[in-house]
């Protein structure tokens, strides 16, 4: 059996806000529209959380593919 | 740095923002359409479903290029199996066309240009330019190029997550329940039954509390399959996924499915904004919450005509 080497992810940006997932984000811009406090920003290439969020999390749910959770450390973090 | 002037400014190329340009542009205004991505129409972020009289009303010249399949009806599933078949003698002109949207955006922007609008790609709005409690323009990068564009009306299309509309003060912000997070397969391979692939089909029940699963056909064995779900009813991460994983994995015709192409996004299912139009600005389309995929021809109209008190 292979031997597994890497168990990070080190497509995640966790910026102690909220955590993304770079390679599971489609930037399909359903976190952004149902933000109430406008505090996702996105192009076309990365998505970024300011100060203004609340950590309501209906980001985290909306997302089609999983690619928001909360930071870590986080109680409700699920990120393996 | 640079500025420009035009009659009307519109954010976004998709299907609204296009035919808002086209009858701005056709109706003698100086139209600017801008839009952040680098291609039109890509990529695409829908179920593609349509009803034959949106092309009528939108005068849009029919083409077979943006046509992947015309279906004969829609067939609804309730969730203890009762087949609804809606064919299209009963449906009138609601049996749809299942588009090509990549081929459709860029065949409206076409229209739009042919009108006499301008296309500027690779284009993103930063903020607006506000004087006086009137829009007057935005302000936007093009690659490296920042430039302010004053316009007598600025056009917010950019859908589902509008930016513009909010930066104006529009009230878009939406409840959980008002929100679908959607996710769909492009599947190929997919076999025989309830006569796939005649007819667009509607799955309902707990398989996708409070929305649907969608298959809309493509072509003998490619289909589009997707699922929205209401936000108040998600729990966990990546639940939308789960939900249709599990329903294509227990659909016979699908054990030999394979993905083409993913597509997700949100969508509101709020009824529309009540004023879509302020002192020199219009939103239409997803960020007036009018939640047809494709806005028709009125609203494009009304939005042209919107330019004119400015």
């Amino acid at each position: 059996m292979p031997e597994q080497v890497v168990s990070i992810r080190p497509s995640v940006r966790d910026n102690g806000i909220m955590a993304i997932d770079d390679m599971l984000c489609m930037h399909c811009g359903a976190c952004v529209g149902t933000c109430p406090t406008n505090a996702i920003f996105l192009n076309e290439v990365y998505l970024t959380f300011n100060e203004d969020c609340t950590q309501c999390g209906m980001c985290v749910k909306v997302c089609p593919v999983g690619a928001i959770d909360y930071p870590r450390g986080h109680k409700l973090h699920t990120m393996k | 740095m640079s500025s420009y002037q035009y009659d009307v400014v519109v954010v976004g190329a998709g299907p609204s923002g296009s035919m808002t340009a086209r009858y701005a542009a056709a109706g003698g205004c100086k139209t600017l359409l801008i839009e952040k991505r680098q291609e039109i129409g890509s990529p695409v972020r829908c179920g593609e479903g349509l009803a034959r009289h949106f092309v009528e009303d939108t005068k849009m010249p029919f083409d077979q290029k943006w046509v992947g399949r015309e279906v004969k009806g829609a067939k609804i599933f309730s969730p203890n199996g009762t087949e609804l078949t809606i064919e299209e003698a009963h449906a009138g002109n609601e049996v749809g066309i299942v588009l090509e949207r990549d081929a459709f955006d860029k065949a409206v922007a076409k229209e739009a240009a042919k009108a006499g609008a301008e296309i500027w790609l690779k284009t993103t709005a930063t903020a607006i330019l506000k004087d006086d409690g009137w829009v007057r323009g935005v302000h936007a990068k093009r690659l490296e190029e920042e430039m302010n564009i004053e316009a007598k009306c600025v056009v917010a299309a950019d859908g589902y997550e509008s930016q513009v509309g909010r930066w104006a003060g529009f009230k878009t912000l939406l409840k959980a329940g008002d929100i679908t997070g959607t996710l769909q397969y492009r599947l190929t391979n997919i076999g025989p039954g309830h006569d796939f692939p005649d007819y667009c089909e509607f799955w309902l029940g707990t398989i996708a509390p409070a929305g649907y699963i969608w298959v809309f056909p493509k072509d003998d064995m490619t289909a589009n399959v997707g699922i929205g779900i209401s936000l108040d009813r998600l729990k966990n991460r990546v639940d939308i996924k789960g939900y249709l994983d599990r329903w294509i994995a227990q659909d016979p015709r699908m054990s030999r499915a394979q993905p083409l192409d993913m597509v997700t996004g949100g969508v509101s299912t709020a009824p529309p904004i009540k004023k879509s139009v302020g002192n020199g600005i219009a939103l239409v389309g997803d960020s007036a919450r009018m939640i047809d995929p494709i806005t028709g021809g009125g609203m494009a109209e009304g939005s042209a005509t919107g330019c004119w008190p400015a």
